[in-house]
């Protein structure tokens, strides 16, 4: 596996399973996938109802955080691919699939999700917040 | 001498509403109340209920519609929400006392819209700002509600350009909100239970509530009903409430109640039109004839007075410390609350306006009620709280580990002294604002206004024959005071919420009688101490046994000392229970936090020991003022 198929494996599955805060009407621990999801649902709703509302602020606070989470975890996944730049590729390759496998598996299994904007489960586990 | 006695007792009949003929006109076809009472007796409701016809009790979570809510009222359990996937409510509530009335009063804006979300098959069910509303509730809610506040409100989207087709669906849930009230009325000669059909005009511009309960007196209702979409300013709604209900000689008779002036930017009871046109006598009278009553206390705070007004240590009770309803969001900046936003200074400006315009806006009564949002009508007991499901604390997904924000409260309920407890009878009660209000308990409360009392008649079977006969209960305006006459003289009579056995209530403390007068344009308040007295002793909040000490009735006459027969004044009475532990405090309780032990307190708990969150409460009455005109 190359340095930049590194990078690109973590920050997928950093974007797709990480839980991370974000603030709103209440705090959610979920994936940058999800929180693109929520701004986009904001953006939507505001476009078809107008202004009037909270919709430009919960857009604004979710594309923001959306953003600035994504970008850490673009620095995250550069600075490890750095460390490991000297690395054997299947070396890389072994550690991309134990990282991402222990994180899915956890994900999975567990409702490490806080998510009140749920329908559903105030906690809820990868399948069900992408269901 | 022969004469003078008879015409004196025909008076007292006529003042007391006689024996034969009923005080108020009956406009409906039902049997005579067996427990018809000419002096009247206090019956006990709310008038402001929530049922997930509302968009915003929908979006947290609540199932229970307007028939659940009456059947709550009437003493049977009902579920709330947490809802398990099955469909099984995760928590039953109860009142321990039915009540005697009640009338939900679901949001007119968003009525259709809310019915064509939850409907599928309906032709907005697809939409995509429905299905929002249904797949992220919590994130639908915040963007969809907060429309009430937008400036020029509107239908959503899907509703099309001119409404059409929420108007028609609006139908629907209006249709079922009259057939739930008269399901539950009781036309029988019992008279147990009354409903209202009612609904709320929910005006917020820019955020500032403006919020009115209207209150249909029978069955006959307008085919339409007003919002704030087509009635964007209150004048306009009363116009309406004229036009397509008072004059149009069905037989439709209606009053509005407004409420949470706390959080209206001022706007409420402003000295001013929200459309700007000139004050007038005319509107003056048109507001005061349709407005009778204000909801003074409800769960979204306490609207009697401002941190500090008069002086008065008392008016620091469930007080929000924001200005607007929008406010209400932490994430949005607050200012303190505003001038015109408070019933008691409004009653004194309604004093200076009358000087001016010739007739008295704010000539208003009080009462109090939940704004409850689940379905449930009286559930105001401190240690039943279960929070009001229309704010940033929901059950929707779980049990919250407080019912509900640290600043909101239960709420409280209306008292209607009536002669029955028939629409008529009661209607008629809020009418001529022989009405008070309680932050929850069901204390009794007789006032009256004389400038010729007895000699005292506390404690005796004299008081409300005498009351009536030589003066005019709560709600009443004092004629003009004779050449040289003395100053009037207020008698109140409060005795304690009885409570029930496993849960007696808490006994009075003192009762208040709050005097505000106009000179020259200029108002001046007073807080005058006229039974009872404030005592030493806690709360134990352990137990949450009240504090030691208290009464179990109060009873005065007091005779104002400072009045001028030349300046207008307005009295209204104010009976101060023991102090008692607030709801945080049961809750907490419950949960088993000892702020001695860290390890018991469990994240959303810290307001369990945060010292700035006040433990206990004083619980009252505000009675409906008397008013006296030079």
């Amino acid at each position: 596996m190359s340095g930049a198929a590194f990078r690109f494996s973590l920050l997928v599955a950093l974007v797709l399973l990480a839980p991370l805060p974000m603030a709103g009407i209440q705090t959610a621990w979920i994936p940058v996938a999800r929180m693109v999801l929520l701004a986009s649902v904001s953006t939507l709703v505001t476009l078809s109802e107008g202004t009037g509302g909270v919709g430009p602020l919960m857009m604004a606070l979710f594309w923001s955080q959306a953003l600035v989470w994504f970008a850490i975890c673009w620095g995250f996944a550069w600075g490890f691919a750095r460390v490991l730049a000297a690395a054997r590729p299947g070396f890389r390759q072994r550690i991309a699939f134990v990282l991402i496998g222990i994180l899915a598996s956890i994900a999975v299994l567990d409702p490490i999700y806080t998510t009140p904007y749920s329908a559903t489960n105030a906690h809820s586990t990868l399948i069900q917040i992408y269901r | 001498m022969t004469r003078r006695f008879l015409l004196a007792v025909a008076a007292l009949l006529l003042a007391s509403g006689g024996a034969a003929e009923p005080a108020f006109e009956r406009t409906e076809k039902r049997a005579d109340c067996t427990h018809y009472e000419a002096e009247r007796q206090p019956w006990f409701g709310d008038v402001h209920v929530h049922t997930t016809y509302s968009f915003d009790a929908w979006g947290q979570g609540t199932r229970n519609d307007p028939f659940d809510a009456y059947r709550f009222a009437k003493g049977e359990p009902i579920g709330i929400q947490p809802y398990a996937a099955s469909g099984a409510p995760q928590r039953s509530v109860r009142l321990r006392r039915p009540l005697d009335f009640a009338m939900v009063s679901d949001h007119a804006e968003k009525l259709g819209e809310t019915h064509l979300c939850r409907t599928p098959g309906s032709p907005a069910y697809d939409h995509f700002t429905c299905i929002a509303a249904r797949r992220w509730p919590a994130l639908g809610y915040a963007l969809i509600n907060s429309l009430f506040a937008a400036v020029p409100p509107g239908y959503l989207s899907f509703c099309g350009e001119d409404g059409a087709l929420c108007r028609a669906a609006a139908q629907g849930p209006w249709r079922n909100t009259q057939e739930a009230a008269e399901q539950h009325y009781d036309r029988s000669a019992a008279c147990r239970f009354t409903s209202f059909v009612g609904v709320e005009w929910s005006g917020m511009p820019d955020g500032n509530n403006l919020h009115r309960n209207l209150v249909f007196r029978n069955a006959v209702v307008p085919e339409t009903i007003p919002n704030y979409v087509e009635d964007q300013t209150p004048e306009r709604m009363r116009d309406r409430l004229d036009r397509d209900c008072l004059d149009a000689e069905t037989g439709c008779d209606v009053l509005a109640i407004p409420h949470n002036s706390n959080v209206s930017g001022g706007l409420m009871f402003a000295a001013a039109r929200l459309d700007g046109k000139k004050l007038t006598e005319e509107w003056a009278r048109q507001r005061a004839r349709l407005e009778p009553l204000v909801e003074i206390t409800q769960h979204k705070g306490d609207s009697e007075c401002a941190v500090g007004n008069a002086g008065d240590e008392l008016c620091g009770f469930e007080t929000l410390q924001y200005a607007t309803m929008d406010q209400m969001a932490p994430q949005l900046p607050r200012v303190d609350p505003k001038p015109g936003s408070f019933v008691r200074e409004a009653l004194a400006d309604g004093l200076a306006l009358e000087q001016k315009l010739g007739a008295n806006p704010f000539a208003f009564g009080i009462i109090g009620s939940t704004d409850n949002h689940l379905g449930t009508p009286g559930l105001v007991n401190e240690d039943q709280f279960v929070g009001h499901a229309a704010g940033t604390v929901t059950a929707r997904l779980g049990i919250p580990p407080l019912p509900d924000r640290i600043d909101f409260n239960p709420g409280g309920l209306a008292v209607l002294w009536a002669e029955e407890n028939s629409r008529d009878a009661l209607f008629a009660a809020m009418r001529r604002r022989e009405a008070y209000g309680t932050s929850g308990p069901r204390m009794q409360v007789r006032f009256f206004g004389s400038f010729s009392p007895a000699a005292d008649s506390c404690g005796t079977e004299g008081f409300v024959p005498e009351g009536y006969a030589r003066g005019v209960p709560m709600g009443g305006e004092l004629a003009r005071a004779a050449e040289g006459s003395v100053a009037p003289t207020f008698s109140v009579w409060a005795l304690k919420d009885p409570g029930v056995e496993a849960r007696p209530g808490t006994p009075l403390e003192r009762i208040q009688i709050v005097k505000s007068w106009a000179v020259g344009g200029e108002t001046e308040t007073k807080v005058f101490d006229v039974a009872g007295r404030e005592e030493p002793g806690e709360v134990d909040l352990a137990s949450c046994a009240p504090a030691p000490g208290g009464a179990d009735d109060l009873c005065t006459s007091w005779q104002d000392p400072e009045f001028d027969p030349a300046h207008p004044a307005v009295y209204y009475a104010r009976v101060v229970e023991r102090p008692s532990c607030r709801w945080n405090q049961w809750a907490c309780n419950a949960a088993g936090v000892d702020c001695k032990d860290r390890t018991t307190i469990a994240p959303g708990q810290e307001a369990c020991c945060d010292p700035d969150v006040p433990r206990t409460i004083r619980e009252r009455a505000w009675t409906s003022p008397i008013w006296y005109t030079p």
